[in-house]
């Protein structure tokens, strides 16, 4: 069966980006499809049903603040609705470290308390710098038009001036750094130092000592300054979203997989999806990550080899694994209170044992000790767990994609049990409230979201591949070498995390195009 | 009471290469040595018999070959013996041969990978490119990118000129490869674990920095600056040892009518009204002079040389955050007659070279992760040289000198509890026996060939010629220490906090080997200062 029919732009997948990358266009008088294969929009981003009556996030647990710009242009009023979570630091022989509103507490040194202050507020500075270039396309070095030149005139008048020459120099020098030797120089107290490593490298394929954790620090300082959940879990930004995308005409198909994009004298001119039907536009836009998108969607033969090799060379190994608890009663955690339990709680551990639990990824095997981050989201929205019941989410650092070995049952059971372990030396009785456990190893959520690698950045943000760089240089602004063929997923410039920003730049570029009547 | 022109503190390389410059141009240069040889680390000393030992660096790879034709170094003695050949020898017996030969070196890669043959062509090539293109820059003293000054525009605009000369596609390119790492950087030319193990081997030498660290295939480029040069840069041993090096800038300097004095060593940095106005030695006399130039690294300079209250605040705090790891040892040994390895074939041409143990990224990784933790690496990288194959003048008739660098090798250990410990001698020669395990386990006749090993540690290093835990590059050659903020951002053009105080040494663009790079930009600078005659060359695009 084939069905035809024509829309200005498809879009290939409905997670947040595709959305927002859809809306955008829709809202400019454009007619846009969205193909998801799931039954369900969101991504990586959903919450979904476990057990029938447990809703989790599978991948995504935490939402940062939506950029205000999009916020307005949608009216989703998702920051007022956002619960704002502290963060718990917590190591197996120290005092808990807090961190609230930006305020460190804890039993620390009089130096480190009054060092705080003053980083917290240079963190915030340069985050303010780095949004600059965040909320711009990526300079094109080599065909700057008028767009670029102000984006780099911004940045570099933010700067020299909002900075000031010193602040400027000092920008420069920690940009390229490791976070390692950038906290080495303002804290004492090695669990401290953890603890913001921690939050540096989480996601990525980092250790605290690998240059470029510094930019993911700042990074995630400008876009998910203040951790939040949504009551009702993630999938109320997912209604809302689409609600809104719906009203301004987006067509929404769920359950449509897309298996390949039609290619017609070098010009991307539909798709086809796997059930046969056929849609047409002079747009598509692939929500997917670059290496999905080229290699399997597209197709290496419609690209130079060249860039092919580049687009197969984008280091995506996902570092981290979610475990999924479902539980009868809320868990007693040793020295905490029920009100300090909603916060997000991090199991960590002092920089150099960071540092460790890393190193074994290294070579395909896994930290004795896992780090994570947990939340019992339940504590907050009651509404997601039956009554007394509670999920515990957490986010396990360092997860090897390949393992050595592979990821057979036995290796599964093996990382859930050290999990669970080590989640029992903070809640010792955590044992006997389990009713089910659910572990995602990176290469789950590889199959599960369509994601190369289980990589939740759609790639490693590392400094080579940022920027002018993201996906790979000769794609960094949004469009792939192929005339009508567009990514605006996480793959692309910023970024990583719920920022809506790749999909809002990748709607301004489309829209450009299709000013300029370069697209048919 | 006599005043200099200029004082040089530190008779290494670079004080030598500046001081030269410096004499040259007519200036009345003094140079202090707090050592009774002069060197510092580009050094040859007879420490055992008849035997000279090239003790701290080794091989003679990046020197400019402009500054060795503007001093006329040849004229002074300095003669430098290409090195050819190399191995990394594998743990399964087999080795890889880098052989001086071209097409024979494509065979012996295909031996271990024939994808491989075409892509180290390929590789060799790109880098080529990359040095070619950044070789210019070394000579260059770095804009300061938050000035208006014109200078410093104008030099940017070069910079930016230079960059855009390389077309679209290579930009990108050369900026991927700041950031990356060496393991990474060859992923995207090689299968063979021992062809990337042999060439990652330069991303790492002297750095706190593993094969997988991001940022370390600066450091290989670093390195293979000099393999890239033509005749006098290329990779060779200077006859007589390093020292030779130094002997030889030290005639140039000398026969400008420069003074030299040794076992001088510098107590303090003299400074009034914020300018400076000469030195104080260990025995407490003063020696002034209108230009004081240290050539010791950035953090012995300002926080021993210098009053804190002379440096400022910020200057101090920089000089404490500057980065300057000790990640290396070394084994000096004198050999009873010529070590056999026994990968290799018999009379093989390939012990001219430079001769490595390890076989694979992830041993050299784990080599990395050792020195993490606060040990030595329990198998560790070794880069052993024997330039008495080539120089017999060495060693007396038929017996060698062995230089062995490790990679890596702590500053200080780590303790249980993650507390650093210090090293102590029972701790040294531990460390030493695991080297010589090491070699052992490639070279079953070289137990007996060995008359005398000494052992050097960041300690000795450090306690010796007074490089801060004896880092052979003056301060890590990350991102954050390069360019315009090497060694501090603000301090790039080899000027001080103080008027009249400047730095010559590694720790200052472009950073460490014997390239005496630093000491002559800032002989320029110094000598723009002045507005006397420039007598320091730019690069002149020779190969």
């Amino acid at each position: 069966m084939t069905e035809q029919q024509t829309y200005d732009a498809i879009l290939i997948g409905a997670g947040h980006n595709g959305l927002i990358c859809a809306s955008y266009l829709a809202k400019a008088g454009k007619k846009v499809l969205v193909l998801e294969a799931q039954e369900q929009v969101g991504g990586a981003a959903r919450s979904e049903k476990l057990n029938g009556q447990y809703t989790l996030s599978p991948c995504a647990q935490f939402l940062g603040p939506l950029e205000p710009k999009i916020e307005k242009d949608f009216g989703l009023s998702m920051n007022k609705n956002r619960t704002v979570h502290d963060s718990l630091f917590m190591t197996e022989n120290a005092d808990p470290i807090s961190i609230r509103d930006g305020n460190l507490s804890g039993d620390l040194s009089a130096k480190d308390l009054k060092e705080w202050p003053a980083y917290h507020k240079q963190v915030c500075e340069y985050a303010s710098v780095l949004k600059v270039l965040l909320t711009h396309a990526p300079i094109d070095l080599f065909n700057a038009d008028w767009e670029d030149k102000k984006t780099a005139l911004k940045l570099g008048w933010k700067l020299r001036f909002g900075l000031g020459k010193d602040g400027m120099r000092e920008f420069l020098r920690i940009a390229g750094m490791n976070i390692y030797d950038w906290l080495d120089e303002r804290f004492e107290s090695p669990e401290l130092k953890g603890a913001i490593a921690f939050d540096a490298c989480l996601g990525h394929f980092a250790a605290p000592r690998s240059i470029g954790t510094v930019y993911t620090y700042l990074y995630r300082q400008a876009t998910t300054a203040s951790i939040g959940t949504l009551k009702g879990g993630m999938n109320r930004f997912f209604t809302l979203l689409s609600e809104q995308s719906k009203k301004l005409g987006v067509d929404i198909q769920t359950k449509s997989a897309v298996s390949n994009v039609i290619v017609e004298k070098a010009k991307a001119k539909g798709v086809t999806l796997v059930d046969g039907r056929q849609f047409f536009a002079p747009v598509i836009i692939s929500n997917a990550d670059p290496k999905t998108t080229v290699l399997d969607i597209v197709g290496p033969r419609h690209f130079e080899a060249d860039f092919v090799k580049g687009i197969d060379n984008i280091r995506m190994q996902g570092t981290t694994a979610k475990l999924h608890l479902l539980l009868e009663n809320c868990p007693d955690f040793n020295g905490l209170d029920q009100s300090s339990l909603t916060n997000r709680l991090v199991l960590t551990d002092t920089i150099r044992n960071v540092e460790r639990a890393f190193d074994p990824i290294k070579y395909g095997s896994i930290a004795k000790k896992p780090l994570m981050e947990v939340h019992i989201p339940t504590l907050s929205d009651p509404s997601l767990a039956p009554k007394g019941h509670h999920i515990l989410s957490a986010t396990i650092s360092y997860v090897p994609y390949k393992l050595k070995g592979g990821w057979h049952a036995e290796a599964k059971m093996n990382l859930r049990k050290a999990c669970i372990d080590h989640l029992a030396l903070y809640a010792p009785d955590i044992h006997r409230s389990i009713i089910h456990a659910e572990l995602y190893t990176p290469v789950d959520i590889e199959k599960k979201f369509g994601l190369k690698g289980g990589h939740w950045h759609h790639g490693e943000m590392a400094l080579d591949q940022l920027m002018m760089m993201r996906p790979t240089p000769g794609a960094a602004q949004y469009s792939l070498p192929l005339d009508g063929l567009y990514l605006c997923g996480a793959g692309a410039h910023p970024g990583g995390s719920i920022t809506g920003l790749p999909g809002k730049l990748a709607a301004e570029v489309v829209l450009s195009d299709l000013s300029k009547g370069e697209l048919s | 009471m006599k005043k200099y022109d200029a004082i040089v503190i530190g008779a290494g390389h670079n004080g030598l290469t500046n001081a030269a410059f410096l004499a040259k141009a007519g200036l009345d240069v003094l140079m202090l040595e707090k050592n009774d040889y002069i060197g510092g680390a580009a050094v040859s000393r007879n420490l055992h018999e008849d035997w000279v030992y090239s003790n701290c660096s080794y091989v003679c790879s990046l020197f400019r070959p402009e500054i060795y034709r503007a001093l006329d170094l040849g004229r002074h003695g300095l003669q430098i013996i290409n090195i050819g050949g190399g191995a990394t020898l594998m743990e399964n017996g087999d080795f890889l041969g880098a052989y001086e030969d071209h097409e024979v070196f494509r065979r012996e890669i295909a031996r271990h990978s024939p994808n491989d043959v075409d892509a180290y062509d390929r590789f060799n090539v790109d880098m080529a490119k990359w040095c070619r293109f950044i070789r210019p820059f070394l000579l260059r003293t770095p804009p300061d990118p938050t000035s208006f000054r014109p200078r410093d525009i104008q030099e940017l605009v070069y910079l930016a000129k230079q960059f855009y000369g390389l077309g679209e596609k290579d930009c990108h390119d050369f900026m991927r490869f700041f950031t990356i790492s060496v393991a990474d950087y060859l992923d995207q030319y090689f299968e063979s674990d021992v062809l990337k193990a042999h060439i990652a081997g330069s991303g790492i030498i002297g750095t706190g920095l593993g094969p997988k660290s991001p940022g370390s295939a600066y450091v290989m480029l670093h390195h293979y600056m000099g393999d890239m040069d033509g005749s006098v840069g290329s990779w060779g041993f200077a006859r007589g040892g390093m020292g030779s090096i130094s002997k030889a800038l030290a005639s140039s300097f000398q026969s400008h009518g420069g003074e030299m004095r040794t076992k001088a060593g510098v107590n303090q940095i003299l400074v009034k009204n914020n300018k400076v106005k000469g030195v104080v030695l260990d025995s407490g006399e003063e020696i002034y002079a209108d230009k004081v130039v240290s050539n010791l690294d950035a953090k012995r300079t300002f926080l021993t040389l210098m009053d804190p209250k002379d440096a400022g605040e910020k200057v101090v705090r920089y000089a404490e955050n500057f980065k300057i790891r000790g990640s290396s040892g070394k084994l000096n040994i004198a050999l009873d007659g010529p070590i056999k390895f026994d990968a290799l074939p018999e009379n093989s041409p390939l012990v001219n070279g430079f001769v490595h143990v390890t076989d694979s990224m992830d041993r050299m990784e784990r080599a990395y992760d050792d020195w993490k933790n606060g040990s030595w690496s329990r198998d560790p990288y070794l880069d052993m040289l024997l330039p008495t194959f080539a120089d017999p003048t060495m060693a007396p008739p038929g017996k060698h000198f062995m230089s062995v660098f490790v990679q890596y090798c702590p500053p200080h250990l780590l303790d249980d509890q993650d507390q650093e410990v210090e090293w102590c001698d029972n701790k040294v020669s531990e460390f030493g026996d695991c080297v010589l395990n090491q070699i052992s386990k490639y070279s079953s006749n070289f137990r007996d060939l060995v008359r005398h090993v000494e052992v050097r540690t960041p300690r000795e290093i450090e306690n010796e010629i007074g490089l801060t835990q004896g880092n052979i590059f003056q301060g890590e050659l990350t991102l954050d220490q390069l360019l315009f903020n090497r060694p501090f951002p603000g301090y790039a053009q080899y000027r001080g906090p103080v008027k009249g105080m400047y730095m010559c040494g590694s720790s200052t663009h472009p950073g460490g080997g014997v390239m005496a790079a630093p000491g002559a930009n800032a002989a320029r600078e110094i000598l723009r200062d002045m507005k006397a005659q420039n007598t320091v060359p730019l690069d002149d695009g020779d190969d």
